[in-house]
């Protein structure tokens, strides 16, 4: 039986990338906005003639570029369906820079981009996208880095890198044998789209998570269009805007990319999401990058895989109303990155001509206040909720307390009780209420102590400590309200709670306790000795004696 | 068109690209709507009755919270299911007092040989004819120790008026994807719907709005 030729299919001479394609979900659909994002700056660059003679091929300049943008899909057309390497190549080059060593996406900023918001940024993607050694190649080990910040020498780690993945992803979307377009279904790996595991490693083959040419395409551009930013050294978020129109996005997406270290300095998921927002004005999100919202993924390492960093949540936050902007404005201003700084020893030589010097090396201390009010305000609760949290936990980073923090805190929570944050009745008051009943404790216990300093600075410390425990440890509603009426009824005349004991009181019952042990513990926490010399002193000797313990 | 008015008081609806953080869904997709009421038949032959129409519609905002829980994953071949490194924890979130609203319309489905689904829910929901219905153990929504509390047609419903209810339809520009059709193996078979989570009262919607099963080679050959 003679054998029948294969009728030979012509390769494709265009490809369409389409915003609402059924099988793009949001990450991809960032991709494809990351995608445009690249496309328009590759289109801006020819216009105004900034680009260097091999950047893009000759043709791209002379006839114009071999795609189309529009608000919801990208076409591309190859005038040569056997070289389509020849569209990519100048893409992926344009879009996945290095400089200096360090993960340089030139599309996602304008102007000239800082050395240390880069070496943020890469620790970002380090976290999410190319978290295996498999997907980079360069030094091992971070090296020291300092980097001078309005004068002053800062110590960064980075990673030095040479190569990663994302450089040559254009060789994964071609037939390598054919030069074509690849018809086939490909990988979508963690690398690509963090959290998409092999389902089963025992059958990688069947179940790995795959996607179309389109659906790779776009995954290779999720990092443009995703924001990646650590949270510290472990642990990260991958903030994906829900994209609704290419152009809007492509315009306005280097407004998501913070312009300073300060700016890449986040808390968690909501404080992120929350600046990221802010960096675009909040209430006009929509219109300046077409999202409706910001979903955020949380990866860090878990117990049964400290490995790698495993997705370990997500949330999807809707822009803020005009209320809850101004709020957050505020906790921006009052609880701001800090510069800070420690003495470092060095010592160099051996023997006899070992020699120690001293140096003042400085680093950024972050508000541990700031991140809960975001989250707060994200999931639409009263900005304090939660405030317990910042006297009973411990933070992951480092395992210290978080309240050895807290008196770095106190000018900006003592400002922000003052703001105008306060929407409902009897707020404000059981915090005036609980900062008279401190102040008739501390007043009393410099009486009985008078001319006894240590002695003083003992009972200060002991007393701060009873009320933290007592409010941070009460269970249920009657153990609360025993500690708080215990606090009131030591200090006679306490006016605040006289004046406004009908509207404090609904929040000592089994519905608001919760909040009235948030109040009463901000309250401890922002307490200022005010009034005679003695309480001064007492309020600076407890504030030292809890630097100290920190 | 047919509208069932479910309870589940504990669920999860997990997207598929969620592998090690099993997020969940706000409401099942039209493939899990579509398994459910197949099991619901007594149907074991999910090709039986492709080109159905169903959606879901989640009445309030049910409560949502975070678990950990022990999973399994094949990772050596040789040990059992559920043994030694073929279990790991994970994450993974869940829904509490799931009320959902589905819609259900045959009028395109392919083959009527035992009637259309729509026809055989209607018949299951009456007493004669749910003792015709032969199928294995409890009625599932999702996973299946997610058992479903109660399954009423809309009309008996309790008192609904208030309530808002958001469902997904279709929408060409639409910003949520939800699968209509799973590939169990891999993923590149599995195919989606596009639409929108749209607020909308207990009237049955537009039919040409409901996400259509369709089999994973139809939809490739078309």
């Amino acid at each position: 039986m003679a054998k029948t030729a294969k009728a030979k299919v012509a390769p494709p001479d265009h490809l369409e990338v389409s915003l609402f394609d059924p099988e793009m979900d949001l990450l991809l659909r960032a991709g494809i906005g990351g995608l445009a994002t690249t496309l328009r700056w590759i289109e801006r660059s020819i216009q105004s003639e900034q680009y260097d003679e091999d950047d893009f091929p000759e043709s791209w300049i002379d006839d114009g570029v071999p795609w189309e943008l529009s608000s919801d899909k990208i076409l591309f057309r190859f005038a040569d369906p056997e070289k389509v390497e020849d569209v990519f190549k100048p893409i992926f080059q344009a879009a996945f820079g290095l400089c200096e060593r360090t993960i340089d996406l030139q599309t996602t900023y304008l102007g000239k981009q800082q050395q240390s918001v880069r070496v943020n940024l890469q620790r970002g993607l380090m976290l999410t996208f190319l978290q295996h050694g498999k997907t980079r190649t360069g030094e091992k080990k971070d090296s020291e880095l300092n980097i001078e910040i309005d004068g002053k020498s800062f110590q960064f780690s980075t990673r030095c890198l040479d190569w990663y993945k994302h450089q040559d992803g254009y060789q994964d979307l071609i037939d390598k044998k054919k030069g074509t377009l690849s018809q086939k279904s490909a990988e979508l790996p963690g690398t690509l789209y963090p959290g998409a595991a092999v389902r089963h490693n025992g059958f990688a083959g069947q179940t790995k998570y795959e996607g179309s040419v389109s659906q790779l395409l776009a995954a290779y551009f999720a990092p443009i269009g995703t924001l990646a930013l650590p949270i510290n050294r472990g642990s990260a978020v991958l903030l994906v805007p829900d994209v609704q129109d290419l152009l809007l996005f492509a315009d306005n997406r280097r407004k998501i990319t913070p312009s300073s270290y300060r700016d890449c300095l986040i808390g968690g998921s909501g404080d992120a999401v929350l600046q990221l927002y802010a960096r675009l004005r909040g209430d006009d999100t929509k219109q300046r990058l077409a999202v409706a919202s910001v979903t955020a993924f949380v990866f860090r390492p878990t117990a049964w895989a400290s490995q790698q960093k495993s997705r370990v949540a997500a949330e999807k936050i809707e822009p803020l109303d005009q209320r809850r902007l101004e709020i957050f404005r505020y906790a921006k201003d009052h609880f701001a990155p800090r510069k800070a700084s420690r003495k470092v020893t060095v010592k160099t030589g051996k023997g006899k001509a070992a020699k120690s010097t001293e140096r003042e090396e400085f680093f950024w201390s972050d508000s541990i206040v700031r991140p809960l009010i975001a989250d707060n305000l994200a999931h639409r609760r009263d900005w304090f909720t939660g405030f317990t949290k910042l006297f009973v936990d411990r933070d992951p980073a480092n395992g210290k307390p978080f309240r050895d923090r807290l008196p770095f805190e106190r000018t900006g929570l003592i400002a922000m009780i003052k703001a105008d944050v306060w929407d409902k009745p009897g707020q404000m008051a059981l915090i005036g209420a609980v900062h008279h009943a401190l102040r008739g404790r501390y007043g009393q216990i410099a009486s009985e102590t008078a001319n006894q300093k240590a002695a003083m600075q003992n009972r200060f410390r002991g007393e701060y400590e009873r009320w933290r425990l007592a409010f941070s440890g009460a269970k249920t509603a009657d153990q609360f309200r025993h500690s708080i009426c215990d606090l009131f009824s030591r200090v006679p005349a306490n006016k605040e709670l006289q004046a406004n004991w009908t509207e404090v009181l609904p929040w000592l019952d089994e519905s608001g306790w919760q909040h009235a042990r948030d109040l009463a513990l901000l309250a401890l926490a922002s307490y200022q000795g005010k009034g005679a010399k003695e309480l001064a002193a007492a309020a600076e000797a407890s504030e030292d004696a809890d630097s100290a313990s920190a | 068109m047919i509208g069932l008015y479910v309870t589940v008081p504990i669920a999860s609806f997990r997207r598929g690209a969620a592998r090690e953080y099993w997020e969940t869904l706000p409401l099942p997709s039209p493939s899990t709507v579509y398994g459910f009421l197949l099991s619901m038949v007594g149907e074991v032959d999910r090709t039986c009755h492709i080109g159905a129409r169903c959606t879901a519609g989640v009445i309030g905002h049910p409560d949502e919270s975070t678990v950990l829980r022990k999973l399994w994953r094949i990772k050596d071949k040789k040990l059992g299911l559920g043994n030694g490194s073929n279990v790991r924890p994970d994450y993974q979130e869940l829904l509490t007092d799931v009320r959902l609203v589905i819609w259900l319309d045959s009028s395109e489905e392919v083959t009527e040989s035992e009637g259309t689904l729509q026809q055989r829910v209607a018949a299951s929901l009456t007493t004669d004819g749910r003792s015709r219905i032969s199928r294995f153990g409890g009625l599932s929504l999702g996973e299946s120790t997610h058992m479903v509390d109660e399954v009423l047609p809309i009309q008996r419903a309790p008192e609904l008026a208030d309530e808002s209810v958001r469902m997904f339809l279709l929408d060409k520009s639409g910003n949520f994807t939800l699968p209509v059709w799973v590939d169990h193996v891999g993923s590149s078979g599995t195919r989606n719907a596009l639409g929108r989570l749209i607020e909308v009262g207990f009237e049955p919607p537009d039919v040409s709005r409901l996400p259509k099963i369709q089999d994973s080679k139809v939809l490739m050959t078309k």
